[in-house]
């Protein structure tokens, strides 16, 4: 049974002629990253300064991208954002992509018990809705990003660990493994020097377009009041408390939406820049 | 093959009902029932219609279209007006006050409201260990002289008995239908003799609410049907407005207000109200326990910007504790102004030394709070006050603020009675709240309670208040923000939609014209 | 019977897993801070006050005692009262599961509407500008958050075209249909574009056999063979995806719900947590769990009916 984690992964070209996928993808990330380092050292602006005779300007020379209802530069505070953002959708993915595969991998290659705990585990997270459970965890330990990573650690982990348990599963039963065995390797060292190798691909690719996803709900976190802190720029925040101004100031919420669009875009290609390159079986 | 074939069929078949549904039976039957429905859309929805046990606005608001009290407050919230009882007096010493009910009045089951009715409603309000058992403290006794006259004995003359009276706790219910009725049905099988009366209830969605066809006012209500809506996002409630889904709609951001003016199919409106916002302080520990220190950040708190980035506006910067509307409001007090240098002075005289940290607790979510806080992390932050903001979920702020649980809180109040009393008993006198969890304990100022509530000369008590405001400045407990209206937004159709300055609406003189 | 045999021992296996999700759902939210009665009586109430709701909700007993209570009535068929509307769960639950399951199944059809002739449009003509068009434009329902899209959706569909309401449920069926057609909408935007990305590649992949050639050496021309037996192959996958995404759909719904003003369980849901209406929390916890483990049992079981060569269990 395919999971969320395989319909994105799969979904991805698997053609040759999409190398341009990694680099361009990996050239806009390069891009953003040096825009989110950069970006605040060279702004004249500090992105929580209020100017309250500046509020809700439209987009001019002197504020490409407007200002907000406290007159802060939205440019600002977009690239500022993009630290934050990056920060939060990668740790938030990568956490729960080691912790998944590590139980998943285990789970698929050690069988038995190991796999009852790991496979019970994941039936109980699966069983409540994923957002209710991020919603509810970060209800409970307050609000700010630390927390949000751990919210969404623990209900992202099943994903990955069901992928990668899969494709253990499958690359287990595979000859190479018998003979690997049969000429007395270590267990071990077959999991790690030759079924990993081959089964983590799919995971790693649900992971860069999972980053997105942590984006998102830590959006969609902001929407309900459960997101960081004020006055922290966060994309999603961002969006959240400006949809108010949509009539008349809508680039407040408009230009981290472009933001999150780009940076859904680079991970998207740069996911399927590397799902072609890592894919050799056809599948 | 077959399976594909099905697939397809069905998706298309949805397409096609899509497509059909577009102009659905529904949309015509609503254009004939524009003239006699009034929608309204809420941000909040109704959970419990007891007036006794409920304790919000929306669950009042509701209910006023149902229920009637013995006096009511007026519009403009600085009076009384005849409600179920026609005229009322009170003896010379004070202590006894009679009530004639009028004789036409009905619950909308056809019964008569008679004077036990009152009796048994104001027993029960008294009784329950409710949120509004203060309200009817001061009474001794309630008694029922005849079938249309309620006498009702106070322990000491009580100067704010009839606002305590007038208050929706107090409402008059019938004693046939309810005396040893379950709780849940006093809430969702509400009865009472307003103009309107509750015909379906879809929690969390919809209330409908019908012409109480017993009503004693002729011709009233003007349109006979009712239905409040629940629409929680703004900009949803605004566009169902725009789009003719609904009427009108409470609290549209007050951001919005200059666009909807704009509009030339809609109103959009600023109700006074007995709204105030501030911040409360828990003067319990250090450093908030300097009486220099709290007066240092009443002074750099800047309420015209508050306002501007807040209210867009809207609202006024705040001087005393009590609501603008307030009978004895000081209009000559000044307040604290923002003064910066002021500010430090005080700062550097308290012996604080910055930089110093201060949580800011608010509930997150919430349309004013948020840029409140934000604002004033800004401002304060020049004063060498760094806030850490700490937005929580409604549940958990209340839970915190109830348990002290916080240094500085952001949050408001609103007048349920046109009386000071109310306020300033909860605000500055510990027992009944600690003054607002503040920890604020002065003797004086509990002498200067104690005296509010009892003198009955209107003058004298005026300058009772008038002194209760400044000590309240000099002390600073609490620091007071801005007033704050009450946001509306209709269609022009509707004619006749009033806003009480407590809050309630009344829908009972509204038309929706074409 | 195989098949009777499996359901039940995979409905055993998942039986257990259910009831201690229950359990750690109930002191997950007993644990936040906050209780129903302070959440209800507000700021202002006394302490009198709050205590004696407490008692009479029985919150001020111990959290194992609450939770035995919970589980003595869940066993006579009391699945609890909601303390915020005083209304027993069971009585709200028909209309708010009616109303996001009709949400949830509408924007799954939507969404294979959408998706089937976009996924055909970007296989055939692979790399070329329609292709590069489907996929540029499936980057924006991926990388928007969801209550973006609707805010979107009802400013140009309710407010600017006037062709559909901007919230509620409606009255009727064809009303539903009209009511619901923007939030379904919303709703379906993130699993068309899924969908439509892992259609494209299915059919790009089966294009590509032997299977398909064949079919064209017995000279069907190219449009037949992509109807008739590559979207058959595809629709594979799909099932197991449908599975998949109802049960994150039922969670989306979420936002689709509360910006839309719709009666449904997943805004019921969150306001049940906040408002700690925690009989709520528990019922709808409970349901969810058993629906998601159904529908894993149904799409295991209906997957072997498409491709005979996957053997159960």
């Amino acid at each position: 049974m395919s999971t969320l984690a395989e319909e994105l992964a799969v979904g991805s070209a698997v053609r040759p002629r999409f190398h341009h996928g990694l680099a361009v993808g990996g050239a806009m990330l390069v891009l953003l990253v040096a825009a989110a380092l950069v970006g605040p050292r060279v702004s004249p602006y500090d992105p929580n300064a209020h100017d309250f005779e500046q509020i809700l300007q439209a987009p001019s020379a002197v504020h490409p991208f407007g200002t907000d209802n406290f007159g802060r530069d939205v440019l600002t505070r977009v690239l500022s954002g993009a630290a934050i953002d990056l920060r939060i959708g990668v740790l938030a993915a990568v956490f729960p992509f080691l912790f998944g595969s590590i139980l998943g991998a285990a789970a698929g290659y050690y069988g038995q018990w190991v796999d009852t705990l790991v496979m019970r585990s994941v039936d109980v997270f699966t069983a409540v809705p994923f957002f209710v459970l991020v919603a509810a965890i970060v209800a409970f330990l307050g609000p700010g990003e630390v927390n949000i990573f751990i919210a969404i650690g623990v209900a992202e982990w099943v994903t990955y660990a069901r992928l990668v348990r899969g494709e253990v599963l499958r690359e287990r039963s595979l000859d190479y493994v018998a003979a690997g065995r049969a000429l007395g390797f270590p267990r071990s060292r077959i999991l790690l020097g030759h079924i990993l190798p081959n089964a983590l691909p799919p995971a790693v690719i649900f992971l860069t377009s999972d980053v997105v996803l942590t984006i998102l709900t830590t959006a969609t976190l902001g929407f309900l009041g459960l997101g960081v802190r004020p006055p922290t720029p966060e994309w999603g925040m961002m969006m959240s408390e400006g949809r108010e101004f949509l009539s008349n100031g809508w680039w407040v919420a408009t230009m981290p939406g472009f933001a999150c669009l780009y940076t859904g875009l680079a991970f998207i290609l740069l996911g399927d820049g590397v799902a072609d390159l890592l894919r050799v079986k056809g599948q | 093959m077959r399976i594909a074939r099905l697939v397809l069929a069905l998706v298309l078949t949805a397409g096609l009902m899509t497509l059909v549904g577009v102009v659905p039976e529904g949309s015509k039957a609503s254009a004939q029932q524009a003239k006699t429905v009034i929608k309204f859309g809420v941000n909040r929805a109704a959970e419990n219609l007891d007036p006794v046990t409920q304790d919000a606005n929306p669950d009042i608001w509701a209910f006023t279209q149902i229920y009637q009290q013995l006096v009511r407050v007026n519009v403009k919230g600085d009076g009384f007006e005849p409600d179920l009882a026609e005229k009322w007096s009170n003896s010379a010493d004070g202590r006894t006050w009679t009530f004639n009910l009028r004789k036409n009045a009905k619950f909308s089951n056809g019964d008569p409201v008679k004077a036990s009715d009152a009796v048994w409603s104001l027993k029960r309000a008294r009784d329950t260990k409710g949120p509004w058992k203060w309200a009817l403290e001061a009474v001794e006794d309630i008694q029922a002289k005849d079938d249309y006259t309620v006498v009702i004995s106070l322990k000491e003359p009580w100067a704010p008995f009839l606002a305590d009276i007038s208050l929706f706790s107090n409402s008059i219910l019938p004693e046939k239908v309810f005396k040893g009725a379950k709780d849940e049905d006093f809430s969702n099988k509400p009865v009472g003799s307003g103009p309107f009366m509750l015909v379906d209830w879809k929690k969390g969605e919809e209330l409908v609410m019908k012409a109480n066809p017993h009503y004693y006012e002729k011709g009233i209500p003007k349109t006979a049907e009712l239905r409040i809506r629940y629409i929680p996002d703004d900009n949803s409630r605004i566009i169902a407005l725009q789009s003719g889904d609904v009427d009108g709609i409470d609290y549209p951001p007050f951001s919005r207000i200059e666009e909807l003016r704009k509009d030339p199919k809609l109103e959009a409106q600023l109700n006074p109200s007995t709204q105030v916002s501030h911040l409360s302080l828990n003067t319990r520990e250090a450093p908030l326990n300097n009486v220099k220190f709290r007066q240092a950040l009443a002074y750099a708190t800047d309420r015209a910007a508050i306002v501007k980035a807040v209210c867009f506006g809207h609202c006024t910067p705040a001087t005393t504790f009590l609501p603008m509307t307030t009978p004895f409001f000081n209009k000559g007090s000044k307040g604290y102004a923002y003064d910066l240098n002021k500010a430090k002075q005080l700062l550097k005289e308290s012996g604080i030394t910055t930089p110093v940290t201060l949580k800011l607790l608010y509930r997150s979510n919430d349309a004013v709070h948020q840029p409140t806080a934000v604002t004033l992390k800004e401002m304060w932050g020049k004063l060498g006050v760094n806030l850490e903001l700490e937005p929580l979920d409604r549940a958990t702020a209340t839970q915190r603020y109830r348990a002290n649980q916080f240094q500085v809180y952001v949050t408001g109040w609103t007048n349920d009675i046109p009386d000071p009393s109310q306020l300033a008993a909860y605000a500055l006198g510990f027992t009944e709240s600690e003054s607002y969890h503040s920890g604020y304990k002065s003797a004086e100022m509990d002498a200067l309670l104690a005296k509010g509530m009892r003198e009955i000369n209107p003058e004298k008590r005026r300058q009772i208040y008038y002194e209760i405001q400044e000590l309240a400045l000099r002390d600073s407990p609490l620091i007071i923000l801005y007033y704050s209206p009450y946001t509306i937004a209709i269609s022009k159709k509707m004619k006749g939609f009033v806003q009480m300055a407590t809050g309630p609406w009344l829908f009972k003189g509204v038309t929706i014209g074409e | 019977m195989p098949l009777l045999r499996y359901a039940l021992r995979r409905i055993g296996q998942t039986l257990p897993v259910a009831l201690l999700v229950t359990v750690l759902i109930f002191f997950l939210i007993k644990l936040i801070p906050g209780d129903p009665a302070t959440a209800i009586l507000g700021e202002r109430a006394s302490d009198a006050a709050v205590r004696a709701l407490q008692q009479q909700w029985g919150l001020d007993r111990p959290l194992p005692v609450q939770y035995g209570v919970y589980m003595r009535n869940l066993l006579t068929g009391d699945l609890g009262q909601s303390l915020r509307y005083r209304t027993p769960v069971i009585d709200l639950l028909p209309r708010r599961a009616t109303v996001t399951l009709f949400l949830v199944v509408y924007s799954m059809l939507l969404s294979l509407l959408v998706a089937v002739p976009l996924a055909m449009v970007a296989a055939t003509h692979r790399d070329r500008w329609p292709d590069q068009l489907v996929r540029g434009l499936i980057v924006v329902p991926l990388a928007s958050p969801v209550f973006w899209i609707g805010i979107l959706v009802l400013i140009l569909f309710a407010l600017t075209l006037r062709w559909f309401p901007a919230s509620g449920y409606g009255e009727g069926f064809l009303g539903h249909l009209w009511h619901l057609f923007l939030p379904a909408l919303t709703l379906s935007s993130f699993f068309t574009a899924v969908l439509t990305r892992n259609l494209r590649s299915a059919l790009i992949d089966v294009q590509t056999t032997a299977y398909v050639d064949f079919a064209r050496a017995k000279g069907l021309d190219r449009r037949t063979v992509l109807l008739h037996h590559v979207l058959r192959a595809a629709l594979l996958p799909i099932v197991t995806l449908i599975g998949v995404r109802l049960s994150y759909t039922i969670g989306g719904s979420v936002v689709v719900e509360t910006v839309f003003a719709l009666p449904g369980l997943g805004s019921w849901m969150i306001e049940s947590i906040f408002a700690r209406d925690y009989m709520v929390v528990q019922t709808l916890t409970l349901a969810f769990a058993l629906g998601v483990m159904v529908i894993n049992l149904l799409t295991d079981l209906i997957y072997p009916l498409f491709d005979p060569r996957v053997r159960m269990g």
